[in-house]
């Protein structure tokens, strides 16, 4: 988290250097950032970090808007066609969705490295120079390329990935559906708004309403179920595919892999079950040998009290 | 677009009060150093392997003989009953006279992941009831069960009915396929093996992305746009991290206790259907005929009040009663609305059954 605090000072001052190049007017909490940072140096946690980055980087967004928004009423005049902005206020937010599902959605680590220059829009995703490459070296005999095992390994891994790439397209489809449909319900709520939207603020929460509305409305559908099934096991396919490489590759160099880690656990599980039934039975015995004395005793008591009747 | 009517001015003004508020919000972070969470005072008396069971200190003479175990879900962490001293169940419940115990779950590590329901009902739920029922002096308790704990405490009561005084329920799902249930209905058609193969335990952030995914603008665009306003007051901000640590806290599950879970409760729905297995031990909710509570939440979005509802017919319980709270899932631990009514409701209900 520290290191996100960091990413967004770095892009905090060259949002201020920007400003300053182009004079412009507002620089949303510059002076309380500074303040933050400034004075004597305290340990910053990982959850104060973590708000700060996302702090500043709201209001990053929302100054931005805010700036537009102003310009574009003073260019045009209050009683100007706003609905160029709402347009603006729409890509916006798309924008924030979209970053949302690939967060959501990402490859796993190790092959997002490889793919980070491309979009899950971008119809180059699985088109590129590295796949083909991949797909060329697939389809050499393995008498002269690599072995059959990667080889296969590796058909698996560009299928998982083909796979995703498909999962993914089908999941933003729906996406899109839900922003269509929470555009039009928010222009349709915008034109019947009495008293009217006058703050920013309002109007980001009439679009929150309006896209939960919409968004609640085909989560519900088997359509969304299966595509929201199919990204899922997608992304974890691929995850456990890479897994499986990295395992065949620690074995072969003599390293302990996952999974014999994962044969120890087991071991380790049943052990502890067997102490526990170890500890209930020793329980158990424990508990007849208290019940036998006290029988034991109840029989002396009798015995004795007997005795004492017939003398 | 007549119902639109912005002005650059307002706008300006409206600009101006977000940036005072985001200062005055960078201020209060960096006087605050850190939040406490649980605060009230208790004593551990049992631990079993990662398991600590807590008995709290009474605040007052007991006005209830029957002790309460609260047993808690797998996610998340059981501190949601304590979290702060003005807005805790468990101080309230205290501070009435009732006897509390808890479970603490804890974290599981990679070497937990084939922990199973059976390990968790079996074994350490059933060594904390019978280490709570030893300080009984009826020798049953009240098992209060939160959540997916609810459902282990349903499962344990049908199991052990003779320890089980009286049983409380809490935001409990017991119907995991009625049509409004959101959270089921999407993880029909996720491979949960694929899951447990592939991760071992499952992370606990990618649940709680699950949680978010349920209302992504809400818990996204609107919560961190309101972030000023939260963090401008110093006791509005301690609230809010409170809050914030205790949702972002979420443990890994143990793999093998979430395939069971996931299968049996989730994909099967075998709770209501009467053939959920612990271990080898079939749950049969008719062998409950206890006194039971159910508190659920009206504006419950991850267990819809229907699926708690379930409850009332699922039991051979004569003794049914319900208390619906205008609250959602985590408002019914934490809302001053809420505290006003569940902890009383609580306590006289259970005064009303006391051996």
């Amino acid at each position: 988290m520290a290191e996100d605090l960091l990413k967004f000072m770095q892009q905090w001052m060259q949002h201020i250097e920007k400003d300053k190049e182009t004079g412009s007017a507002e620089s949303a909490g510059y002076g309380s950032f500074s303040a933050f940072t400034s004075g004597p140096e305290i340990p910053v946690s990982d959850q104060h970090a973590s708000l700060v980055a996302l702090l500043t980087e709201q209001s990053v967004e929302f100054t931005r808007f805010a700036q537009q928004v102003i310009g574009y009423l003073e260019l045009h005049g209050r009683q100007a066609e706003l609905s160029a902005l709402i347009n603006v206020f729409h890509d916006h937010l798309r924008r924030l969705t979209q970053e949302w599902i690939l967060n959501r959605w990402q490859l796993p680590e190790q092959l997002g490295a490889l793919f980070k220059t491309h979009s899950f829009q971008d119809d180059l995703l699985l088109d590129n120079p590295f796949i083909h490459g991949l797909k060329s070296l697939l389809s050499a005999p393995s008498q002269i390329g690599l072995s059959h095992q990667l080889q296969t390994q590796l058909r698996q891994g560009v299928e998982l990935l083909l796979e995703y790439e498909q999962a993914l397209r089908d999941y933003n489809t729906l996406y899109s559906g839900i922003n269509q449909q929470a555009t039009s319900r928010f222009l349709e709520q915008i034109e019947h708004c009495d008293p009217p939207v006058n703050t920013l603020g309002s109007l980001h929460d009439l679009w929150v309403d309006t896209y939960e509305h919409a968004y609640s409305k085909t989560i519900v559908t088997t359509e969304y179920r299966q595509a929201h099934g199919r990204i899922s096991n997608a992304v974890m396919g691929l995850r456990q595919a890479l897994q499986q490489f990295r395992n065949a590759q620690l074995r072969q160099f003599g390293i302990p892999s996952e999974d014999q880690m994962t044969l120890i656990y087991q071991r380790l599980n049943e052990q502890r079950r067997q102490i526990r039934q170890l500890r209930r039975d020793m329980g158990d015995i424990q508990a007849l040998r208290e019940e036998v004395e006290h029988l034991r005793a109840t029989l002396r008591d009798q015995i004795s009290a007997a005795g004492t009747k017939k003398s | 677009m007549k119902g639109l009517n912005l002005d650059p001015g307002r706008i300006r003004e409206e600009l101006a009060t977000f940036n005072d508020r985001l200062e005055q919000s960078y201020q209060t972070l960096r006087a605050i150093e850190g939040v406490d969470v649980g605060t009230t005072p208790r004593e551990e008396i049992g631990h079993y392997d990662r398991v600590r069971l807590y008995r709290y200190q009474p605040a007052t003479a007991p006005s209830v003989q029957t002790p309460v175990l609260i047993c808690y879900a797998l996610v998340n962490r059981p501190y949601i009953a304590d979290l702060q001293p003005d807005r805790s169940l468990i101080a309230a419940l205290i501070a009435l006279g009732v006897p509390v115990y808890l479970i603490d779950w804890g974290y599981p590590e990679d070497a937990d992941c084939f922990l199973d329901l059976d390990d968790y009902i079996e074994d350490y739920l059933d060594s904390c009831v019978r280490k709570v029922c030893a300080e009984s002096p009826s020798g049953r308790i009240t098992l209060l069960g939160i959540c997916q704990g609810g459902t282990f405490s349903l499962c344990y009561t049908a199991l052990h009915p003779e320890r089980i005084q009286n049983l409380i329920t809490m935001v409990t799902p017991v119907d995991f396929h009625t049509p409004d249930f959101t959270l089921s209905h999407l993880a029909r058609d996720v491979d949960v093996d694929l899951a447990v193969n592939t991760y071992g335990n499952i992370p606990g952030e990618l649940l709680n992305d699950t949680y978010n995914s349920l209302m992504p603008m809400r818990l996204g665009v609107q919560k961190n746009l309101g972030l000023p306003t939260q963090l401008s007051d110093r006791d509005r901000a301690l609230n809010f991290l409170r809050m914030e640590q205790w949702i972002n806290d979420g443990p890994d599950q143990a793999g093998e206790a979430f395939r069971n879970f996931i299968r049996q409760f989730f994909h099967e729905n075998r709770l209501v259907n009467g053939t959920v297995l612990i271990g080898q031990k079939r749950v049969d909710l008719n062998q409950i005929q206890q006194p039971i509570l159910n508190i659920l939440g009206r504006h419950d979005h991850l267990v819809p009040p229907s699926s708690s509802r379930a409850l009332e017919h699922a039991t051979a319980s004569s003794d049914y009663r319900e208390l619906s709270v205008s609250a959602g899932h985590i408002g019914v631990f934490v809302s001053s609305k809420a505290l006003k009514q569940v902890p009383l409701t609580i306590h006289d209900w259970l005064q009303e059954r006391d051996a």
